[in-house]
C-alpha cells in the first residue's frame, strides 16, 4: 500500500527555483513528517522544522538520516505560540501550513 | 494567523525570505491511470481549504501593503500525488487529518476501476509557491488581527 506526494517532483523544482538554500539557516513551519525538509536540508546550514502534531514530528525524527542529525532539528511547536529567536533565520518556509 | 506571520517576520533576518507554497482555491482532481493514460473520475471538495487559503493570501496581501514583506516572485505548478490503492489514499487522508470532503460514490468508482485493472490513482492540485522578502521599514504599521 503506497501513497506518494509530489510524485512528479514539481514542488521540489519550484522551491529550488525560488530559493537557494546553500548555507542558509532555515525555519520550516508545518514540516509534517519532513517530506519537504529532505529536499533541501543537505544544502542548508541549519534547519529548525516545526509542526504542532507530535506524531508527525516522531515520524520525521525517525527518518532523519545520520548525515543530517547535527543540522536538522524537529520540534513539536505551534508557530502562533512558539517563541522564536529574533533575526535568526535566512529563510522561512511554509508548505501547506497555517 | 497574523500572530504567526508576525512571529516569522521577527525571526527572519533583515531581507530574509519567506516562501509560501500552498494549493490554489479549488478542488483536487482525481484520475485513474491505466497503461500510462490518465482519465479524470471526479473531484475532492476542497471548500474548507479554499476558504483558508483565501484568508492566508488576504493576510499576506495586507502585510505586503503595510511594508512587512515584499512579494517578489511566484511559481505555479501541478502537485501530483499517487496512490496504488484506495486504502492507501484513505489512510493518507486520515493520517494528515484532511478537511476535504470525499464523495463515497467517487471512492467506490475508484475502487471499481482499480479492481478492473487500472494501475493507480492520481490526485492533481494546482499550487502556487510565492517568495516574499522580509522588509523592515521603521514606519511599518501593525496588521490588524482580522484573520
Amino acid at each position: 500500500m503506497c501513497f506518494v506526494m509530489d510524485a512528479d517532483g514539481a514542488e521540489d523544482r519550484a522551491v529550488h527555483q525560488l530559493v537557494d538554500f546553500r548555507g542558509k539557516h532555515v525555519l520550516e513551519i508545518g514540516c509534517g513528517d519532513g517530506r519537504l525538509t529532505w529536499r533541501y536540508a543537505d544544502l542548508a546550514a541549519t534547519v529548525l522544522a516545526l509542526d504542532p502534531k507530535p506524531e508527525e514530528i516522531d515520524r520525521a525524527r525517525a527518518r532523519l538520516p545520520a548525515t543530517l542529525s547535527g543540522r536538522v532539528t524537529f520540534r513539536v511547536a505551534d508557530v502562533t505560540a512558539e517563541e522564536l529567536p529574533a533575526a535568526a533565520f535566512d529563510v522561512a518556509l511554509f508548505s501547506r501550513s497555517l | 494567523m497574523v500572530h504567526a506571520l508576525e512571529n516569522v517576520h521577527r525571526a527572519l533576518r533583515p531581507e530574509g525570505l519567506l516562501l509560501d507554497a500552498r494549493p490554489d482555491p479549488g478542488n483536487a482532481v482525481v484520475e485513474v491511470v491505466r497503461r500510462g493514460r490518465a482519465a479524470p473520475i471526479g473531484e475532492v471538495d476542497e471548500s474548507n481549504r479554499s476558504a483558508r487559503v483565501r484568508d492566508v493570501r488576504a493576510t499576506m496581501a495586507r502585510l505586503v501593503g503595510r511594508g512587512w514583506f515584499a512579494r517578489e516572485r511566484a511559481v505555479r505548478f501541478v502537485f501530483v500525488s499517487r496512490a496504488d490503492s484506495v486504502d492507501a489514499w484513505l489512510a493518507h487522508r486520515a493520517e494528515k487529518g484532511s478537511t476535504s470532503v470525499l464523495d463515497p460514490a467517487l471512492v467506490e468508482r475508484a475502487r471499481a476501476l482499480l479492481a478492473q485493472g487500472a494501475d493507480l490513482l492520481r490526485i492533481r492540485e494546482r499550487v502556487t509557491a510565492t517568495r516574499y522578502r522580509q522588509t523592515d521599514r521603521p514606519d511599518r504599521g501593525r496588521p490588524t488581527a482580522t484573520a
